[in-house]
């Protein structure tokens, strides 16, 4: 059974191992992107089967990507997994107040997960929305 | 209503008429700032009402460097003004989500947006200074922020200030050659 | 001395400055650069099994993490490497405690480190405390100074010429002093001893405290120079310094016009037993806005020889 292919993008290098390694150890290709522009090339290069984001990142951080994410007709159908530090409704509320001002409004993602992620949380996530 | 102006002289005016004494009792209008104002005004109203330098244990060394700089033509090239403006932000993980609110004094060209940690006050003072907006930012993402209007008081107006100005301490900050 | 270095990173941006001053540090002085990394442990840890979504087995996760975290530290710090002897170090666990294991084994002469772990705007940082947990803990019990880099470096090219050391006559401080001393002996430095009488003690401020201030003042001088300065052995290029303020306020003040490339000081100001003190307000509050990176001192074994 080919391997799915799990792109997660976080600016710290811990995350990025925690996430390689569970991702690796339970059987996927994982590769890992430190920001927006490097996640935004790998998708294009080789478009993932599912994307973790974490959305706190400095500069132009998960808002940009997720927006050039949902404007690629090759990656906008692509499960998009958020991880938030700061819960649902927060979250949510984001999510409200950014759609404020865009011409079209973004879907919410597929999901999201709080940090600290838990490993069989993260797992059972991905498996559920691969197997839409 | 509950309004007062700063005039480029830095005298104080409310309902028209300036403010002598009692300087205290405004910190809480709602401030705005007459055309023609800069930084140097900022001083220049510090200086006329002594008790608003009590106001933050850094006010009289910046005074000092104030009063240490040029009279006039003290402004950097490249940025065409200054504004101050306040940042609702949320932050998480690690710890429980909370709203920081904030306030800061940026260079500004145009639309652009610059750090002004760096300069001296030498290149400061002469800038024109504008009050902003309210600056949600959203997801950490300080790129494409959402914007609104907002009140700000006398007192975030002068200490928020002068917390960005106890940073500029030293002059050139050098780029690493290795 | 200053021999080896150890310069604990996170690998973020935000420890660029540190970086910059740990690389060049280096070079300057031909010493031995540790560069360590932590892994953290976000959730449950590294002792997980996971289940293998093609085969449904448990697995174990192999220990390969570490190398992957070498590679982004090479990655990270490409640039500086190519010119540097620096040993990468990894480790999995709690950061203070392998840092301070790594430090002990090595027996490091200077720990630098950045002050957060975020970079953030000027007005953000106002009601966040300035040093991170893991800095703290570090800064308690390292047995060498900690340095701490939190802006870009004013002066690298010349690290270090005017070394200020702010002294508030504790145990603590002399050991402070007496290391800034041996650093400014070495590199030929400017030592610049300072006092801050603490004007919000005791009704200083009011026109009846005037004498007492004065009087102070001149105790502080007269203490500075019969008590400190034998100690540093007739370094001719000492000055001396007492200013009257809020203390943070002052040293920082004191620093710019000396134009010091490095501020040295206490790692608390009370006589509190080392191993129980926590980081001075008046240390962070220095680290906040200084323009130089600030050595934090809280033990006097790399100074033994001078005590």
């Amino acid at each position: 059974m080919e391997k799915k292919r799990v792109l997660f993008v976080d600016d710290e290098l811990d995350m990025r191992i925690y996430l390689a390694t569970v991702l690796r150890t339970a059987g996927y290709e994982a590769s890992g992107a430190r920001n927006a522009r490097e996640a935004l090339d790998q998708a294009r290069r080789t478009p993932p089967d599912l994307i973790l984001m974490d959305v706190m990142m400095p500069q132009a951080g998960g808002v940009v990507l997720y927006q050039e994410l949902k404007k690629d007709p090759r990656l906008r159908n692509i499960p998009v997994v958020v991880l938030t530090g700061v819960g649902e409704k927060p979250f949510a509320h984001h999510l409200r107040m950014l759609n404020l001002r865009l011409a079209e409004p973004l879907p919410p993602p597929d999901d999201y997960l709080e940090k600290p992620v838990e490993p069989d949380r993260l797992l059972r996530t991905i498996e559920r929305l691969l197997s839409r | 209503m509950d309004t007062v102006r700063i005039a480029p002289d830095g005298g104080l005016i409310r309902d028209s008429r300036p403010v002598a004494d009692e300087p205290l009792r405004h910190l809480g209008s709602r401030v705005l700032l007459d055309p023609g104002f800069t930084l140097r005004s900022f001083f220049r109203m510090i200086e006329r009402y002594p008790d608003f330098a009590r106001l933050n244990v850094f006010l009289p060394e910046c005074l000092e460097l104030y009063r240490a700089c040029p009279a006039g033509e003290c402004a950097a090239p490249g940025i065409g003004r200054l504004e101050f403006y306040k940042t609702v932000e949320m932050s998480g993980f690690p710890g429980e989500p909370r709203l920081e609110i904030y306030h800061t004094l940026c260079g500004r060209e145009g639309e652009e947006t610059c750090e002004v940690r760096s300069l001296p006050l030498e290149q400061l003072l002469d800038l024109p200074l504008q009050i902003g907006k309210l600056k949600h930012v959203v997801f950490g993402d300080r790129v494409d922020v959402l914007e609104f209007d907002t009140v700000f008081n006398l007192f975030e107006f002068i200490e928020g200030i002068v917390w960005q100005l106890s940073f500029h301490r030293s002059p050139k900050e050098c780029a690493l050659r290795r | 001395m200053f021999k080896k270095l150890l310069f604990a990173t996170t690998a973020s941006p935000v420890c660029d400055n540190a970086a910059k001053v740990a690389f060049d540090l280096e070079m300057k002085w031909e010493a031995k650069l540790f560069i360590l990394h932590v892994l953290g442990i976000p959730s449950r840890g590294f002792g997980l099994q996971v289940i293998d979504v093609r085969t449904g087995e448990k697995e174990q996760p192999s220990p390969d993490y570490l190398e992957w975290v070498t590679e982004e530290l090479k990655t990270t710090y490409a640039a500086f490497l190519e010119e540097s002897n620096a040993q990468i170090v990894t480790a999995v666990g709690e950061p203070y405690r392998e840092i301070l294991r790594l430090a002990r084994k090595e027996d490091v002469d200077m720990i630098l480190m950045g002050a957060h772990s975020r970079d953030e705007e000027v007005g953000a940082a106002r009601h966040r405390q300035v040093a991170g947990s893991t800095l703290r803990r570090v800064a308690k019990a390292a047995r060498c100074p900690v340095v701490i880099v939190n802006r870009p470096c004013t002066t690298c090219w010349k690290l270090f010429s005017n070394i200020v050391v702010g002294t508030d006559f504790s145990k603590a401080s002399e050991s402070a002093m007496l290391w800034g001393y041996k650093l400014a002996r070495e590199v030929g430095a400017n030592l610049h001893l300072f006092h801050a009488v603490d004007i919000t003690a005791e009704g200083l401020t009011r026109p009846a405290g005037q004498p007492v201030l004065e009087q102070r003042l001149l105790e502080a001088r007269r203490r500075i120079e019969h008590h400190l300065l034998p100690k540093l052995r007739g370094y001719e290029k000492t000055t001396v310094e007492v200013w009257e303020g809020i203390p943070y306020v002052e040293i920082l003040k004191f620093a710019r016009a000396r134009q010091a490339d490095l501020i040295v000081m206490a790692h608390h100001t009370r006589e509190v037993d080392p191993e129980e003190a926590e980081l001075g307000s008046t240390v962070e509050e220095v680290v906040l806005r200084s323009s130089c990176p600030v050595a934090s001192v809280n033990h006097p074994d790399k100074v033994a020889d001078l005590l």
